[in-house]
Formats: structure tokens, sequence, C-alpha cells
């Protein structure tokens, strides 16, 4: 019998981990052609040193650990692609450079490498870069500005939608712009419509699975619509609020890492459900205008008890439908 | 294989248990409250230090002449009221670090007296072995010591930009204070540590037991 | 019915915005300890939330009797050596009463009542509440609060090591060093709930 070693994650699909990693390097790529549009050449020079970032990170791991470097692995190709994503155009590229190496060094690699981590390291990542910078990774420059690649932006920062919500504010912007991501905000997160075309790609190639997305979706529907920031309608709340920052991006691209995510169908709805009204509830306690990540990593956590409490519940509708179809048998033979 | 040389500096290093011998914090988790949420700068770190002497090496000693036939059950209030009474004395020459050192360090002053490592050195049968009880809480110490200044050193520097408060680095990550950055620093320390040991301890074992030389090998066997 | 919301509030703010071991750090080694038998670890839990909640009723009468007999005294030496008495008068009230209560299980878990009597998590649940001016029933609702989060957060330490003993962690991480990570970065996450640094 032949034995073939594979990378994790363990698909049971043609697909491998290098078509899975692939399909969403290419739906990326859109994001950043979008971002060079809007920003210029130094949106591309961030992904890239992001990215370069990561895999130099994942190959001084591998060989501390003693394994062969598999260049057919672009999990830190996705990683660092993400995190770039997620951060304004006219970061630092020190924020960028710390927030890849604390995703392969501290979320990734420590435990157990691909397939075997715990936290999304993208989610992890960008979490420090909140955290240590919130102040640079909030400010956000004009669209079409002139950013220079060598230094500093030094020209003048704006706020995006979300904090114009944290302050009880609607945002005086063309529900139109929002859509198609013509406003101040993280590089790639802003462009709804670009995401929306990426979804469909992802889940066309079953790379993702809409039973996360959808109910996460729902979940943040749930919050925006029964609690509004702003005195509006509840379907213009849940609008604003979706549309704004980064909460869609990272329930198409983050949350469904299969590494991280439940298995089964129900738990993928559970888990989903429960992201997206976390990451709302973040966003109004913190006022953080990244919840999606912490929500994430708090997801990550629990993800593993998904499974386990469906099956309980799959296993005790299947005893009770056992004992109603039974006790029907038994009426009829009475009678 | 030999080990001769290695059981001989096990020997000599276990003189050194708590500090260099199985560090009481990297490799058991004790005290770490105050190397992952207080030992934010030196400045903290060394007053930790002196109020973790303060209470650990007395109360260790007060410790070792009560009587076996105390109840177990009172050994540790009793500690605990000793520790804290010392700790508070600290206070004395903690209040020339600085005077906001009291504000900086906040409720983790008063909680070195609660700490684990008193209730170890509480729960200890070194009952009339002053001398041993002694050296084993300053070695303790020690080994806090290390680790809440290598800690309050990095996350100074690499934090603040400040060694001291004093301004060395105009670069600075704030994502070094916080309370995650210090579980993850210190992570980090045991695994060095533990890897600097694996390290020491295959050397010792190498110098006594050279690798063959398989070229010499396979010319004897030729021969 | 304010006072309840206030004391709910103030107990759930304990469970996760301040968790104590998540956002202060209390008591991380007992529970990465005992996390590898779970009847240990519930036994230590439960003894330090009745514990907890004990001390803090004690304690916010010493620091109402203080404030009213002793305004003058010097409150940064009296208040933490009072706190710890009524600790140890707690200690001394529960530990009884869980011989009586309870025989079987206080003769198998007697050892852990000592060591969740005096740890950081109690006397630093009441230095925290008297740092904050808390009012009675915050104070009493921080203090069950604090027992509770720490009991959660204890569950998720076991339940994280049962999730890293199965995956290929390195050598030099294996043991304390990847169960800091883990804790680490679920302080991280819940760093996004709060949104700050707390004070300490």
């Amino acid at each position: 019998m032949k034995l073939i070693a594979r990378e994790a994650p363990h698909i049971h699909h043609n697909d491998s981990a290098k078509t899975v990693m692939g399909d969403v390097i290419l739906s990326l790529l859109p994001i950043y052609f979008i971002s060079y549009c809007f920003y210029g050449l130094r949106a591309v020079v961030l992904g890239l040193i992001s990215v370069v970032t990561c895999c130099i990170a994942d190959i001084i791991c591998n060989k501390l650990r003693g394994r062969r470097i598999n260049f057919y692995d672009l999990s830190p190709v996705v990683t660092g692609m993400i995190i770039a994503l997620m951060l304004p155009a006219s970061i630092g590229y020190d924020v960028v450079i710390a927030a890849g190496l604390f995703a392969i060094l501290v979320a990734k690699h420590p435990f157990g490498g691909v397939g075997q981590n715990i936290f999304n390291p993208a989610a992890a990542g960008l979490a420090f870069a909140v955290a240590s910078w919130p102040t640079k990774v909030f400010s956000y420059p004009q669209l079409f500005e002139k950013l220079p690649i060598f230094t500093e932006f030094t020209g003048k920062l704006t706020e995006s939608s979300v904090s114009v919500l944290n302050m009880g504010g609607v945002p005086l912007l063309d529900k139109s712009e929002m859509f198609l991501g013509i406003l101040p905000g993280p590089m790639g997160a802003t462009n709804i419509l670009v995401i929306i075309a990426c979804l469909i790609f992802l889940s066309y190639r079953k790379t993702i699975s809409l039973y996360q997305f959808i109910p996460f979706v729902g979940g943040v529907a749930v919050i925006s619509m029964l609690l509004p920031r702003v005195s509006v309608g509840a379907a213009e709340s849940f609008a604003l609020e979706i549309m704004s920052g980064s909460i869609l991006f990272g329930g198409v691209f983050m949350l469904s890492d299969p590494a991280t995510s439940p298995k089964r169908r129900f738990s993928r709805v559970l888990y989903g459900f429960t992201a997206g009204l976390l990451a709302m509830i973040i966003r109004l306690t913190s006022g953080f205008e990244q919840p999606v990540v912490f929500a994430i990593l708090i997801m990550n956590i629990f993800s593993e008890l998904f499974d386990p409490i469906t099956d309980r519940i799959y296993s005790y509708i299947e005893r009770r439908g056992k004992d109603a179809i039974s006790k029907i048998k038994k009426g009829t033979q009475n009678t | 294989m030999q080990y001769q040389k290695l059981r001989k500096a096990r020997r000599t290093l276990k003189a050194t248990d708590g500090f260099i011998w199985h560090n009481d914090v990297l490799f058991s988790g004790f005290a770490l409250p105050f190397i992952v949420v207080a030992a934010t700068s030196l400045k903290n770190a060394a007053a930790l230090c002196i109020a973790m002497l303060f209470s650990t090496v007395p109360t260790a000693l007060i410790m070792s002449f009560i009587p076996v036939k105390f109840p177990k059950w009172l050994r540790a209030p009793l500690a605990c009221i000793f520790s804290m009474i010392f700790v508070l004395l600290s206070y004395f020459p903690i209040q020339f670090i600085s005077l906001e050192i009291f504000d900086s360090i906040g409720i983790f002053l008063p909680l070195v007296a609660v700490s684990s490592l008193i209730f170890e050195l509480s729960d200890s049968n070194l009952h009339g072995k002053w001398a041993d009880a002694t050296i084993g809480a300053g070695m303790r110490t020690l080994g806090f010591a290390a680790v809440a200044i290598i800690a309050g050193f990095i996350r100074e520097l690499l934090g603040s930009g400040t060694i001291w408060g004093i301004a060395v680095m105009k670069y600075k990550i704030p994502g070094f204070l916080p309370v995650f950055s210090g579980f993850i620093l210190t992570a980090f320390l045991a695994a060095a540590i533990r890897q600097i040991w694996r390290a020491i301890m295959a050397a010792y074992i190498r110098a006594e037991n050279p690798l063959p030389d398989l070229k010499e090998k396979e010319r004897s066997g030729m021969a | 019915m304010e006072t309840i919301f206030k004391f709910i509030l103030m107990a759930l703010t304990a469970i996760t915005l301040e968790n104590a071991v998540f956002a202060r750090g209390f008591g991380v080694f007992r529970a990465y300890k005992m996390s590898s038998k779970p009847r240990t670890l519930a036994a230590f839990c439960i003894s330090i939330t009745c514990l907890t909640f004990m001390t803090s009723l004690l304690t916010w009468s010493a620091s109402w009797l203080i404030g009213e007999f002793l305004p003058e005294a010097p409150i940064v030496y009296i208040r933490p050596f009072v706190f710890l008495i009524c600790a140890i008068l707690a200690y001394l009230i529960f530990y009884p009463l869980a011989a009586k209560v309870k025989p079987a299980s206080f003769a198998e878990f007697k050892d852990l009542i000592p060591m969740a009597a005096f740890n950081c998590t109690v006397l630093g649940a009441s230095l925290i509440s008297a740092h904050q001016s808390l009012p009675f029933e915050s104070w009493a609702g921080f203090g069950l609060g604090t027992g509770i989060g720490y009991f959660i957060a204890a569950l998720i330490v076991n339940y994280g090591r049962s999730l890293i003993h199965i995956a290929d962690i390195p050598r030099v991480f294996k043991g304390l060093p990847i169960m800091l990570l883990f804790i680490g970065l679920v302080s991280l996450a819940l760093y996004g709930l709060v949104g700050h640094q707390l004070p300490i």
C-alpha cells in the first residue's frame, strides 16, 4: 500500500492545502489591485513587505524545528496578504513587520504550525498591532492621495465611518460610495462589491462555507438592528455597520480559516452566528474599529467545542425521533 | 555512556535550586502575576525584588522555628501574617526608588505577602533547619529577581523606550506593556531557559561521551 | 432593584472584562497545576469563589470601619494588613464549615483550602475594590464575580491544555511555556472587549 504524506489541514476533498490557499491568494489579488488604484504603489509594497516578513519568519521557524521547508505551503503568504489589507495604506512598515512576526512566531509555530494552530495567525497579528498602535491603525489617508513609498506619510489623516458611528454620528456618505469603498478605511476592507465577488468565487470553489458566513452576517444584523448606535432605522443601522470597517472582510477571509473552524455544518452555523454577535458587542463595548479580529480570537478558543455540542444535539434529536416513531407504531398496532 | 561530569555538575547546581537550577518562576510558574502584570519597568522590578526579599527570607527563617506539631492548616495564615509585616517594612527602602513607585505598582506590592512562593515556604519540611530554609528562600528570591529584572528591562526598553526612566530609544512598541505581552514574554523566557539547560546538559554528556569518528572506524574495519 | 442590578453588573465585569486570570494574572500557577485534575480543580475553584466572596464582605466592613474611626490613619500601611486579617477570618470560618457540611469532600480536598484562601485572587479582589472605592453592592459583586471568573478561567486553561496536548508542540515550549502563550493570547482576545489597559 502506497502511503502519501500530506500537510495539514487534512481536507477530505480533491483539493489540497495548496489549492485552498491558492484560491484565497487569487481572491485577494483584485483587492490589492483596487488598493493600488486608490493609494498607489505603497499599498502593494506594504503587502509585499508583510508577505516577505511572514515567509521569512516561517522559514526560520521551520529550520529551528528541524523541518524541511515546504514551498507549496502558501499559508504565510495568505497571512501576510490579509494583515496588510486590514491596515491603513499610510501605516509605517514597522507596524506591518511587527504584526507579521507576531502572527508567525507567537500564534502559529509554537502551537504546532500550519493546520494545528489554535488561533488564526492573521487575527492575532492584527490584534497585536491594534493593541500596540491604536492611533496609527485607526487613522487613514484620503483616497487618491499620493503616498510616499520609502518615507513615512506626513500628510493629513482622517477617521473612518466607524469612528463617526462610535461618536453617535451618521457618516455623511452615499450608500453607493460605501458599497464601492470610496471612503477612508483599511486598505482592502472598504470595497464591499469586490469582497462580495471574492466571497462568491471562494464559495463556488468550496474554499469557504456559506454556512458560516451568512449566520455571521445574521449575528451582526441582530445586534445592529436591536441596539442601533445612531438614530436611524434598523435596516439603515445594519447597512451602516456592515459596510463600515473590516467586519465583512474579516467574515470572508479570516473567519473561515479551515484550521480554526468547526467541521460540521450546524456547528459552522452556530460558530458564525456567535462570531457576528461577538464582533458587534466588542464594537459597542470597546469602541475598537476592528472588533472582528478580537471576536475571531475569542471564537477560536471555543471552536473545538461546537462539534461535540452539535453531535449531542443530533443524537438527542435522533433518540427523540426514534422514541416518537416507536410510540406511533405501538399505537397503530394496538388499534 | 558516562555521566560522572553531568552528575557532579547537577550536585553543584542543586545548591542553587530556585535560582539557576529550576528557576521557580520559569520552571514552576510561581509568582507569575508580579512578572506578568507589574514588572513593566526596571523600577517596578526593583521594588518587587526588594518586597520579595523582605517577605520570603525572614518568613522562611521564622517558619523553620515553628514546631512540627503546629497544625498544618494554620501554618499558611501564620506565614502570611509575618510576610505582610515584612512587606510593609519594605515600603521604607522602596520609597527611595521613585516618587511614583507606589502608584505604578499599585496593589501588587502588598500582594507579595500572599504570593505562591510564601505558601510554598510555609508548607516546606525544613523544621529546625534554619540555615537551609534561609538559603533556600534566598535562592528563590534571587530566581524571582533575575526574571523580574530581565522582564522589566525588556518591557521598559521596548515598550517605553526608557531604562530606569531615562529615555534611550525613540522607537517603542507600546504592545509590550499590557498583560498579554507579559504572559507571552514569560513564555518565551521559559522556553529559552529550557533550551539553554538542554544545551548545557548535552554539552556535559558530549564532553564525556564523544561521538565515534566514523571514518576511523571504517579504516580500522578495512584494515 | 438598583442594588441587585449593580451587584450583577459588577459581577459580570469581574467575570469578563476584569477577569482575575486573563486581565490581572492572579492564580495562574494554581490554575495551570490543577488543570490536569478536573475534580481537584473544581474543588479548588469552588473554595476560591466562596472565600473571595466572604473576604469581600468582611473587607468592605473593615474598610468602612477604618474610614469611620481612623480617617487620619496611613491607609497604605493599614489597609493591606487589615484585609489580610479579614481573609484569615474568612478562612477560619470556611475551614470548619466545610468540614461540617461536606465531610467526605473535605477529607479529600482539605489541603486545597489554605491554597484557596491565601493567594493573590482573594486579597487582590478586595484591594481592587478598595482602590476603586466601590459601594457595598459593587464590592460584593466584584468579589463574587472574581471567584466565578477564576473558575471559568481555570476551565478555559483546562480546555486549552486538552487542545494543546494533541498538537505537535516544539519541545522547548512543552508544559508551562505553551500554557502561558495560550493564556497570553486569550488575554489579548479579551483585551479587545476592554479597549484599554486596566489600572493596577
